[in-house]
């Protein structure tokens, strides 16, 4: 917890003074799709790594995000400042009638269903022309106006901050959530659904706050996407952007906050020193999936916390557990409970 | 009258895994105070009815009283909250959390902090194993532990029906008569309890009366004397 929380305030206070030392475009460029990464996959890490379940179509709220702010802002023209947090809410709200309906259900129902959903939304995003202007999606969405006039260089550097800010309060709502009762329950319920139910937890209400709070963040990711692209097309619904999340999730460590941080600073800077390999490049990050899952199954900071723990723990049991100390190790499911089993398939 | 001394009655209550019936009408009532055992062979039953009082499994039919109210279709939680816990078979703790975790999670429905507070200190009081241990992870636990923690997690809801699958499973002879131990002191304080037990002998040592389950039926039920005294019911359905 302490580790934890140590670590994102190190990552924050870092990634602030990041510009300062790359101050060129293309280095705040990838800054900005690390802030966008972040968001991402902490949404993905949610659900995957503590509701235990997984959201194969997880791109549906990032996409809902996507396109609220873009049609909020080409359509009625409203300014970044509510189009952004009101993607977010319009993610939470369709994450509440998503989640309602698929958290009835577990395994691989539950993978399969939410995927429907997200075709269900391609397609809609695809052929409902007069909403979404069909496959041509929506372009010219506004930039903010204070940096209107600005160089390319200092749009960039607006988006890089406003980027952090919203990956910050994304890991912070996560962190509080996490480490609270709900967020310790939730826990229970993936470690074993039968128990936490014998201690009067209802496991579908927890998971439906967590499925509403993943989508939020997703919708937040979305419509700051919107934003900084200037353009929504369908492909925001679309596989591809599913894939990058898992792999930032298993890479970087599922049930843990920094797992996925790490693991979207990782994706984002393989995509680019990748580039030189062109097609291959699916095939690499391919091969480095797989050797993820074999050698480090809990992720990097799963690994790492690990670590970390096994050098604390000594001196504590010869204190006869006399310190209090408030230790969790990230998600290990016991042999025949692995109920986030579908992640690894 | 006797509705109000019966804190649980079963009335002829089926239970089905999808086409298998696993309880075929089962009758029993369960006065407030005492320990009842339900003894059988494994598949006889009695786990799918603790499962089914708790609300884990839906009756297919029959009707479940908790203190003359039904609760036969009501969630889990919301059972727990009524005051009957469950503590499962094979103790399962949460074994990456600790001991502490454990224990204050078992106060999840309890809104009091003050009053969860009081009943963390008096399951500490009971089972001081456990202080030793407050901060080590559930897992690191002997058996035995395992089981106390267990039944200290149910304990932490404060109820006033504990169902308990097997504590004596897989413990030492010493260590599961401390748990039983455990349990009468707990009657004693006014907690009913409904023990599931292969181990006869152990069981009918600290329950009241007992109910025998034969392949989803109730085969026969008495005082724990008569059971004790009573070789050929214990020969026939028990093997002992």
């Amino acid at each position: 917890m302490k580790f934890e929380r140590n670590f994102l305030l190190a990552a924050v206070a870092l990634a602030a003074l990041v510009p300062l030392a790359a101050y060129n475009e293309y280095a705040l460029h990838i800054g900005i799709m690390i802030m966008f990464s972040v968001m991402l996959a902490t949404s993905l890490n949610l659900i995957v790594g503590y509701v235990g379940e997984f959201p194969l179509g997880h791109t549906a709220f990032f996409g809902i995000g996507a396109y609220s702010a873009a049609l909020l802002s080409a359509r009625l023209g409203l300014p970044i400042y509510f189009t952004i947090p009101l993607a977010g809410i319009v993610a939470a709200i369709s994450g509440l009638a998503i989640g309602a309906v698929t958290l009835r259900l577990r395994g691989p129902f539950f993978v399969i269903v939410t995927l429907c959903f997200a075709e269900v939304l391609r397609l809609v995003a695809n052929n409902w022309i007069d909403l979404t202007n069909g496959p041509m999606g929506v372009s010219g969405i506004a930039k903010p106006p204070s940096i209107a006039g600005a160089s390319g260089v200092q749009q960039k550097l607006w988006f890089y901050y406003a980027g952090l800010v919203l990956a910050a309060a994304s890991l912070l709502v996560s962190y509080r959530f996490v480490y609270s009762n709900i967020g310790r329950a939730a826990v229970a319920v993936r470690e074993n659904r039968f128990v936490a139910q014998s201690i009067g937890i209802w496991p579908f209400y927890l998971g439906l706050i967590t499925f509403v709070l993943a989508a939020a963040v997703g919708g937040l990711a979305g419509g700051f996407y919107a934003h900084y692209i200037s353009y929504v097309g369908p492909e925001v619904f679309g596989f591809s952007f599913m894939i990058t999340m898992i792999i930032m999730v298993l890479a970087g460590g599922k049930g843990t906050l920094a797992g996925p941080v790490v693991g979207a600073v990782l994706v984002v800077f393989l995509e680019e020193y990748l580039r030189d390999f062109k097609d291959l490049r699916f095939s690499i990050f391919g091969l480095i999936v797989v050797g993820v899952v074999i050698f480090l199954p809990r992720g990097l900071m799963g690994f790492i916390g690990r670590r970390h723990e096994s050098y604390e723990r000594r001196p504590a049991e010869s204190a006869k557990g006399g310190v209090k100390r408030d230790r969790r190790a990230p998600a290990l499911e016991p042999a025949g409970l692995n109920r986030g089993g579908a992640a690894d398939a | 009258m006797n509705a109000q001394t019966n804190i649980l009655e079963l009335r002829n209550l089926e239970v089905c895994y999808g086409k298998l019936r696993a309880l075929n009408g089962i009758n029993l009532q369960i006065r407030e105070g005492e320990i009842v055992a339900l003894l059988g062979a494994n598949g006889a039953g009695k786990s799918t009815a603790l499962r089914a009082i708790s609300g884990l499994l839906a009756p297919a039919s029959g009707d479940i009283l908790y203190c003359g109210k039904s609760i036969a279709k009501r969630r889990p939680d919301l059972i727990v909250r009524d005051g009957i816990a469950h503590s499962p078979e094979e103790r399962h703790i949460w074994p990456e959390l600790s001991v502490r975790e454990n224990l204050s999670l078992g106060a999840y429905c309890c809104p009091d902090r003050s009053l969860a507070e009081q009943r963390f200190e008096s399951v500490l009081q009971r089972f001081p194993r456990l202080r030793e241990r407050l901060s080590q992870l559930a897992g690191l636990l002997s058996g035995g532990e395992q089981q106390m923690l267990a039944i200290g997690r149910a304990l932490m809801s404060g109820p006033k029906l504990l169902l308990l699958d097997e504590p004596s499973l897989g413990l030492s002879p010493l260590m599961s008569q401390e748990v039983l131990g455990a349990l009468r002191e707990l009657c004693q304080q006014g907690i009913t309890i409904l023990i599931v037990e292969q181990n006869v002998h152990s069981a009918l040592s600290v329950a009241s009366r007992a109910y025998v389950f034969e392949t989803g039926r109730v085969v026969g039920e008495g005082s724990a004397a008569d059971m004790l005294g009573n070789p050929d019911l214990l020969r026939a359905y028990l093997g002992a």
